[in-house]
């Protein structure tokens, strides 16, 4: 077999190793299971269903209900999260097992991938449960619902490019964990997650054109919840973002890697 | 043919004294440095034939464990070639990767697929690996629920069963009890039988010199000596022992070994307690068999009687070794009454020193036998710290026994 050929076999391998056993880590240690998948995202969406429509009358779409509210909210948290939670974690992944990139030869893009495709697979279950939930709320799933794993391929790109980037920078510069964890807060509130974007005023609009995860949440909630497909021009844009990132991301670590083992 | 060839090969760190100064000189753009080069290894001209078995010692920071590193390829040399003819498999720090939550069977799957196995050959060799670990009551239940030494074992046990060409080891992973030890040496000579190039990193001569056909001793990242075991010894020792003289100087200054508890009626103060060499300087680093020469210095506040001065001996993991006083002796001494505002000194002689390589702690006391019951004037814990370095001789334990050896047949 072509050397080149087996080592990308290889990482095949590894990959679907690290993230089996990242979701064993995530699920089947706790006595929850894979119940904590939903349980946890819904215990969430109850508290800000009940701070953001409740006390403060937030309100989604053209009914305006609670379960209205909650289906948006939740259809903008679940691709929020699986974006956040993996740039979040992938920040620190290398730091995390520097002993294996130290003493092992060892393809170490598998770990921020490993942290991407972990979330997402959380992320897919959620749907699942959202699919099902708006379904029960007279929503019943229309054809736009097959574009989803279009939305999840981009969404992956954009992440995993992110992902590489700043597990990257965070080998060198230590801080990075902190700045990303107050970016990613700050990034969530400008993200039209708990409120409708025509809320924003006019002369902010701009932000949410600058705002790819904003798109990216309007791509979901066309899809899942208003039975319409997105924009073409919406998805092409993200994608272009998405492309940009992971090139980027991917550059960035492919001239470091080598400076890993050394740096940790 | 060779299995590896190194030609000039040197490794240099850039050390940055605050994380701050990354970023600055990040700023800077090459303009200005803010950073010290540090040669972790240079100049170094290897060339291993294959199935040989080489040894690596030199003392801490010599560049070993740099060496280890840049033939296993998880570093990159600085500058110069280095050729690696075969494939290799490292065995630096055992359980990277371990998940303490898994089970061993997880754990063995898993660090198999990271050290490059694909699944069957991992399936293939899952039973050989347990076996060798002795691990089969327990190989499904979590990591965390083993003791350390089963952790190791298991741990080397899979790091072992990759079957490279070259094989790259760290002395200091032959973990576990002795009868593990033996079984870790013994898949050693096991890969050397079959024709593998070793390579064998180690802090120990003696272990050394029964594995390796030839010896590479390292200081300060460049080659100091090469040869036999034999031939580069006494260049180690030397260099082992300085070495340890000054960590052992700097940390008793720095009063690494004072700080343990002092109660005593205080009639005799006890100051400054210094371990001599058979001249009489001051060291802090001795070799078994070597003279060590105990003196302390004192000074009476009030009479006493029948003063005894007193060692205590232990090893830094708090083992008592020794008790020792010029009272309770096959020749006993006496001394006193002291009267108040004398001064004096007690040397206390150890030769041939038994003790063996370890660091070791001393505790000092005087104590009044005028009374039935022994009072104690003035009993310091943990004093004085020295250091006990590997002597020509391969000896295991504590101490060296006096003994004399007949067979017959």
């Amino acid at each position: 077999m072509h050397p080149k050929l087996e080592h990308l076999l290889r990482q095949r391998h590894l990959l679907r190793d690290f993230v089996g056993r990242d979701l064993q880590a995530k699920y089947v240690g706790s006595t929850g299971g894979i119940a904590w998948a939903v349980i946890h995202p819904l215990l969430l969406l109850l508290v800000y269903t009940f701070v953001f429509s409740v006390i403060l009358q937030v309100r989604f779409g053209t009914q305006g209900s609670v379960t209205a509210f909650a289906l948006y909210l939740y259809c903008g948290l679940l691709p929020w999260h699986a974006f956040s939670d993996s740039a979040a974690r992938s920040t620190s992944c290398l730091v995390a097992h520097r002993g294996l990139i130290k003493n092992v030869r060892f393809p170490a893009k598998v770990l921020p991938a490993t942290v991407v495709l972990t979330d997402v697979v959380s992320e897919g279950i959620g749907l699942g449960f959202l699919i099902a939930a708006a379904w029960f709320f007279g929503h019943a799933p229309t054809w736009p619902i097959l574009l989803l794993p279009v939305l999840v391929g981009v969404q992956v790109m954009f992440t995993l490019g992110i992902a590489l980037a700043l597990a990257t920078v965070n080998v060198y510069f230590r801080d990075v964990e902190q700045f990303v964890r107050v970016g990613l807060m700050v990034w969530m509130f400008l993200t039209p997650i708990f409120y409708p974007q025509e809320r924003i005023p006019e002369r902010l609009r701009f932000l949410l054109d600058w705002n790819p995860m904003a798109r990216l949440v309007g791509m979901y909630r066309a899809v899942l919840l208003e039975g319409r497909p997105f924009a073409l021009r919406d998805l092409a844009l993200y994608a272009g973002t998405a492309f940009i990132s992971l090139a980027l991301g991917y550059a960035l670590f492919t001239r470091n890697h080598r400076n890993f083992a050394d740096m940790l | 043919m060779l299995a590896l060839r190194a030609h000039d090969v040197g490794k240099k760190y850039e050390v940055f004294r605050r994380p701050a100064d990354r970023l600055k000189e990040l700023l800077w753009a090459g303009r200005r440095s803010f950073h010290h080069d540090l040669w972790a290894l240079k100049h170094l001209y290897l060339e291993v034939p294959r199935s040989a078995t080489w040894g690596v010692i030199g003392p801490n920071g010599a560049g070993k464990s740099t060496i280890l590193k840049l033939i296993t390829g998880t570093t990159r040399p600085t500058c110069g070639t280095l050729e690696v003819n075969g494939s290799v498999s490292g065995i630096l720090e055992l359980g990277q990767g371990f998940n303490p939550e898994f089970s061993g069977r997880s754990n063995v799957m898993m660090n198999c697929s990271i050290l490059g196995m694909s699944r069957a050959e991992a399936l293939a060799k899952f039973e050989s690996i347990v076996d060798f670990a002795e691990l089969w009551e327990v190989i499904d239940r979590p990591v965390r629920t083993y003791s350390t030494g089963m952790y190791l074992r298991l741990a080397f046990a899979v790091a072992v069963s990759v079957d490279p060409d070259i094989l790259v080891v760290d002395e200091a992973l032959a973990v576990g009890d002795e009868y593990f030890r033996g079984k870790c040496y013994a898949r050693i000579n096991d890969f050397r039988r079959r024709g593998k190039t070793i390579l064998f990193v180690s802090h120990s001569l003696g272990v050394v010199r029964n594995l390796c056909d030839r010896v590479i001793l390292l200081q300060n990242g460049e080659v100091a000596a090469q040869g036999t075991a034999e031939e580069v010894a006494d260049e180690y020792l030397r260099m082992v022992h300085a070495q340890e003289e000054a960590r052992v100087k700097a940390a008793d200054r720095r009063g690494a070994a004072s700080g343990g508890p002092r109660w005593g009626d205080g009639r005799i103060e006890i100051r400054e307690v210094r371990s001599l060499d058979r001249a009489g300087a001051e060291r802090h680093a001795f070799a078994p068999g070597d003279a060590l020469t105990i003196e302390a210095r004192f000074r009476v506040k009030a009479d006493v009687e029948r003063p005894v001065f007193g060692v205590g001996v232990f090893r830094s993991d708090g083992t008592y070794v020794s008790g020792i006083n010029h009272l309770w002796h096959e020749r006993p001494l006496t001394v006193g009454p002291l009267r108040g505002g004398e001064t004096g000194r007690v040397r206390c002689t150890i030769d041939p020193l038994p003790l063996l390589k370890g660091t070791y702690y001393l505790s000092y006391f005087c104590y009044d036998h005028s009374e039935a019951v022994p009072v104690a004037i003035d009993h310091q814990e943990r004093v004085k710290l020295f250091q006990v370095v590997e002597g020509p001789v391969e000896m295991h334990g504590i101490v060296a026994l006096p003994t004399r050896w007949e067979i017959e047949h």
